[in-house]
C-alpha cells in the first residue's frame, strides 16, 4: 500500500498540484476558448490605451471597426455574450486608466439586448474573464450571478467550458422582445458613469443584415419607447450579404463601399 | 452517478478508503461494502430501479440454487427458461416494448389496415439494463450447464449483479470470472492498483477529451445534415466513429481501471478495433463481452459453424441481428448489425476470416506497410459507413444521409481541426500503445509526461457532465 500511496502521490496528486497551478498563469489560456475575452480584459484595465474615443461592443461592431486603432479611436470589441455589464465593466476599467478619454459608443445587436446574463456560454465568455472586476457590479447583480452559477458547482466550472443547459437559454421565435431589466439597467448605469466623468455616450446598434428587421419589430412598445434613439438609427444591408444572418459575409468590402455611414454611425450624437 | 462527475471523485477515495483500511480484515464486510456502494452509485441515477435490480438478484439467486439441487434434466431445463423468461422478459418490457407495437401498427398499416389507437407507454429506460440481465443470464445458463457452482452467498451474489464499476455500462462480465473472485479474499497489490489507475486517467481522457470534445460536432453535423456538403457528411461520420469509440471504450478502461483498485481483474472489452485488418478482427476487438457473450450462450448453441456452411450463415445473421438489436429498440441498429453481418460473410465463405486471431498489425514494425494500412483504411472505412445507420434517428435519414456523401461530395470540409487536434493525435498515441491495452508496458516516466499533458487536457475540457452513450443500451 505504501508504494501506491508514494506512486498516487508522485505520479497523479502532485502532477495535478501542477496542472492547477498551470490554470491559474496566462500561459493555460491558449486552451481557453475565451482567451480573447481575457486579453480584452487586460487592455481594458491597462493604461496602454490612449485614445479619445473607445468602441465598445459584439462581434458584429468588431468586424467592422476593429481596424480602427488610433490615436483617436480604438475598438475595445469582442463579442456579444458578455452584455451591457461586461461593457460596463470594460468602461470602469477605462475610465480608470485612460485620461484622454472623451467619448464612449457602444454597438450592440437589439437581440442581445433581451438576454440577463444567461446565455450559454455566458460563464466562459463573462463570469470568469471578468472575475477580478464582477466587484463593481452591483450586490443584487452578483447575488443573480451566483444564484445561476452555484458556488457548490464552482469546481466543476473552474477550469471549464461550461455551458449553460440549452432549456434555459433558448430563445423562441414567436411573441414580443423585450429589453432585460438587467441590460437596461447597465446601459443607464454607463450613460451616468459618462455623464460623471465628463465623457460623451453614445449608444447603436452595429449594421444588420435585413432579415433582422423582423426581430427589431418584435421589440415592445415599452423597450422601443425607451430607447427610441437606438431603434430608430439602425443601417441594413442587404441579408443576401450576411454569412449567417447577423455577420456580414465579406466585412472588409462593406467597410469600403460604405466607409462614410459607418464613421457616421460612430462619429454623429 | 457518472464517472466523469465531482460526486464519483468523492465517491471512489470514500470506498477504497474504507474497503483497505477499515473493513480489509472481512471478505464478508468488503462485499456488503461494494454491495451498498453499488447500489448507492446507481440509485444516484433513479433509486427506483434499485428494485428492478434487487428482483433479478432474486430471480437469479433462487433459480441457482433450485437448477442445482435437481438432477432432473427437464426440471433444470424449466427453471432455465423460467430465468430467461423472466429477464428478456424485464428487458422486452423497459427496452422494446413500444417499438413492438409502433412496427406492429406499421405492419399493418402497410396491408391497409388502420389503426387508430394504439397502446404505447411511457417507459423510462433504466440505465444498464442490457448489461446487468445479460450478466445475470450468464450465471444462471452457466449454472445450467456445470460450469459452475451457485453460491449460497447471497450478499456476495447480489455484489456480482451490481458490481458497480461495471453495472451500467460493461464489460458484460461472465459469472465465471467475477464471482469466485468476489467469494475469495483479495490481497492489495501496488502494482495492479498503479495499472488501475493509469487506465482511470486514459479513459477519462478519451471520454472528456475526445468524446465529449467531438460530441456537439456530430450532433450538429446529422442535425443538419440535409445543409452540408458531402465532404462533410463523410467526417460527421468519422467524428462519431471516434466519439463513440472513446465514449464507449474510455468507460471500459475506467470500469476497468476501478475494479483493480479493489483487486478485481475484469476482462477486456477494447483492444484497438479501428486496427483492425478485417471485420472479423473488428469484432475481436470492439466490445469483446458482448460478442464473446453472444458467440456462447447464442452462436454455439443454435449449431456455430457445426451445421455445414449454410447454418453458419444463417447463425451469423442471427447473431449479427440479434446483437444490432440488443443495441436498441430501432430498425436503425439492425441494420447496422445487417451490415456487419454482410460485411463479415465473404470472408468467412472464404475461410479468411481467422486470418488476424492472435496478432497485433506491424507487430515487428513501427510503422504499418502498404498493405497493412490498405487493410485498415478500408475496413475502417466501411465501419465507419455502418456508423451512419447507428448514429441516426430512422433508416430514412441513414440512407439519406450515406446518399448525401456519395452523389453530393465536394472536398470543403469544414470542422477540420477536429481531425487535426483530436484524431490524429490520438490515433498516433493509439498507434503506439497497440499491443498493450492495460497500459502494463508504458515507460513510467513516459506515462508522467503523457498524465501531465491528460490532466490539462481533461481540467481544460472538463464542462457539463455528458453522460456515456452507451447508458441507454
Amino acid at each position: 500500500m505504501k508504494k501506491f500511496i508514494s506512486h498516487l502521490i508522485k505520479f497523479y496528486l502532485l502532477p495535478i498540484g501542477v496542472v492547477i497551478l498551470f490554470f491559474r498563469t496566462p500561459w493555460s489560456l491558449f486552451l481557453n476558448e475565451s482567451k480573447e475575452i481575457y486579453d480584452l480584459v487586460s487592455k481594458a484595465i491597462s493604461t496602454d490605451i490612449k485614445a479619445k474615443t473607445i468602441l465598445l461592443g459584439d462581434s458584429v461592431c468588431k468586424q467592422f471597426y476593429s481596424e480602427t486603432k488610433n490615436s483617436d479611436t480604438y475598438c475595445l470589441c469582442e463579442n456579444q455574450s458578455y452584455e451591457v455589464p461586461g461593457n460596463y465593466l470594460l468602461l470602469k476599467g477605462q475610465i480608470a486608466n485612460n485620461p484622454d478619454l472623451k467619448r464612449v459608443v457602444l454597438l450592440i445587436n437589439p437581440v442581445t439586448l433581451t438576454s440577463s446574463l444567461n446565455q450559454k456560454y455566458t460563464y466562459n465568455y463573462f463570469m470568469k474573464p471578468f472575475s477580478p472586476l464582477l466587484g463593481h457590479l452591483e450586490h443584487n447583480d452578483r447575488s443573480y450571478l451566483n444564484t445561476l452559477y452555484p458556488k457548490e458547482n464552482i469546481l466543476t466550472y473552474k477550469f471549464s467550458n461550461f455551458k449553460l443547459p440549452d432549456s434555459l437559454t433558448n430563445q423562441t421565435d414567436v411573441g414580443n422582445l423585450t429589453i432585460s431589466k438587467l441590460n437596461m439597467k447597465y446601459i443607464k448605469k454607463m450613460d451616468s458613469l459618462c455623464n460623471v466623468n465628463n465623457v460623451e455616450f453614445v449608444f447603436k446598434s452595429p449594421p444588420l443584415p435585413s432579415n433582422m428587421k423582423k426581430d427589431v419589430e418584435r421589440f415592445d412598445m415599452n423597450s422601443k419607447k425607451s430607447l427610441l434613439d437606438y431603434f430608430s438609427s439602425i443601417m441594413y444591408y442587404d441579408s443576401i450579404l450576411s454569412s449567417d444572418g447577423i455577420h456580414h459575409k465579406d466585412a472588409p468590402k462593406y467597410i469600403m463601399k460604405n466607409k462614410k455611414s459607418l464613421d457616421n454611425l460612430i462619429n454623429k450624437s | 452517478m457518472l464517472f466523469n462527475s465531482i460526486e464519483f471523485l468523492l465517491f471512489l477515495p470514500t470506498v477504497f478508503l474504507l474497503y483497505w483500511f477499515v473493513f480489509a480484515g472481512s471478505l464478508r464486510l468488503q462485499n456488503v461494502l461494494i454491495l451498498v456502494s453499488s447500489y448507492v452509485f446507481y440509485g444516484w441515477w433513479d433509486y427506483r430501479f434499485l428494485l428492478l435490480i434487487f428482483l433479478s438478484t432474486i430471480v437469479d439467486y433462487i433459480i441457482g440454487q433450485s437448477i442445482d439441487s435437481t438432477e432432473s434434466k427437464a426440471s433444470r431445463r424449466s427453471l432455465l427458461y423460467v430465468s430467461m423468461i423472466f429477464n428478456l422478459g424485464v428487458l422486452g418490457f423497459f427496452k422494446y416494448f413500444n417499438f413492438f407495437i409502433d412496427s406492429w401498427v406499421e405492419l399493418l398499416d402497410s396491408f391497409g389496415y388502420k389503426v387508430e389507437d394504439t397502446f404505447t407507454l411511457q417507459i423510462i429506460l433504466p440505465v444498464g439494463i442490457s448489461f446487468y440481465t445479460f450478466q445475470t443470464m450468464s450465471y444462471t445458463i452457466d449454472v445450467y450447464r456445470r460450469n459452475l457452482k451457485p453460491t449460497k452467498d447471497f450478499i456476495s451474489f447480489a455484489s456480482f449483479v451490481s458490481f458497480f464499476p461495471q453495472l451500467v455500462a460493461g464489460p458484460i462480465e461472465r459469472a465465471t470470472n467475477l464471482l469466485p473472485q468476489i467469494l475469495s479474499k483479495r490481497q492489495f497489490n501496488s502494482g495492479i492498483a498503479i495499472q488501475g489507475l493509469r487506465l482511470i486517467v486514459w479513459g477519462m481522457f478519451k471520454k472528456v477529451v475526445i468524446a465529449d470534445s467531438l460530441a456537439p460536432v456530430v450532433d450538429n453535423i446529422f442535425s443538419n445534415y440535409h445543409d452540408l456538403d458531402g465532404g462533410t457528411l463523410f467526417f460527421g461520420a468519422i467524428f462519431f466513429a471516434f466519439q463513440i469509440y472513446c465514449d464507449f471504450s474510455g468507460y471500459s478502461d475506467i470500469a476497468i481501471g476501478v475494479s483493480k483498485l479493489f483487486g478485481f481483474e475484469l476482462m477486456s472489452n477494447f483492444k484497438f478495433p479501428y486496427f483492425s485488418r478485417d471485420i472479423g478482427e473488428f469484432w475481436r476487438r470492439w466490445h469483446i463481452s458482448l460478442s464473446t457473450w453472444f458467440r456462447d450462450y447464442l452462436y454455439i448453441p443454435v449449431g456455430g459453424s457445426r451445421g455445414g456452411k449454410w447454418v453458419s450463415l444463417r447463425n451469423i445473421f442471427v447473431i449479427f441481428l440479434v446483437s444490432g438489436f440488443w443495441h436498441g429498440a430501432n430498425w436503425t441498429f439492425i441494420i447496422w448489425g445487417l451490415i456487419h453481418a454482410l460485411l463479415y460473410v465473404p470472408s468467412f465463405i472464404l475461410s479468411t476470416n481467422r486470418r488476424f486471431v492472435s496478432s497485433v498489425v506491424a507487430e515487428k514494425n513501427n510503422i504499418p506497410s502498404v498493405r497493412e494500412l490498405w487493410q485498415m483504411g478500408s475496413n475502417f472505412f466501411f465501419v465507419t459507413l455502418a456508423w451512419v445507420f447507428f448514429r441516426s434517428e430512422s433508416t430514412v435519414m441513414a440512407w439519406d444521409y450515406l446518399k448525401r456523401i456519395f452523389l453530393d461530395f465536394s472536398y470543403h470540409i469544414s470542422f477540420k481541426d477536429y481531425l487535426f487536434f483530436y484524431i490524429l493525435p490520438f490515433v498516433i498515441v493509439e498507434w503506439f500503445l497497440r499491443k498493450d491495452e492495460r497500459l502494463s508496458n508504458v515507460n513510467k516516466f513516459v506515462w508522467l509526461v503523457l498524465t501531465l499533458v491528460f490532466l490539462v487536457l481533461i481540467f481544460a475540457k472538463f464542462g457539463t457532465q455528458q453522460s456515456f452513450i452507451y447508458f441507454q443500451f
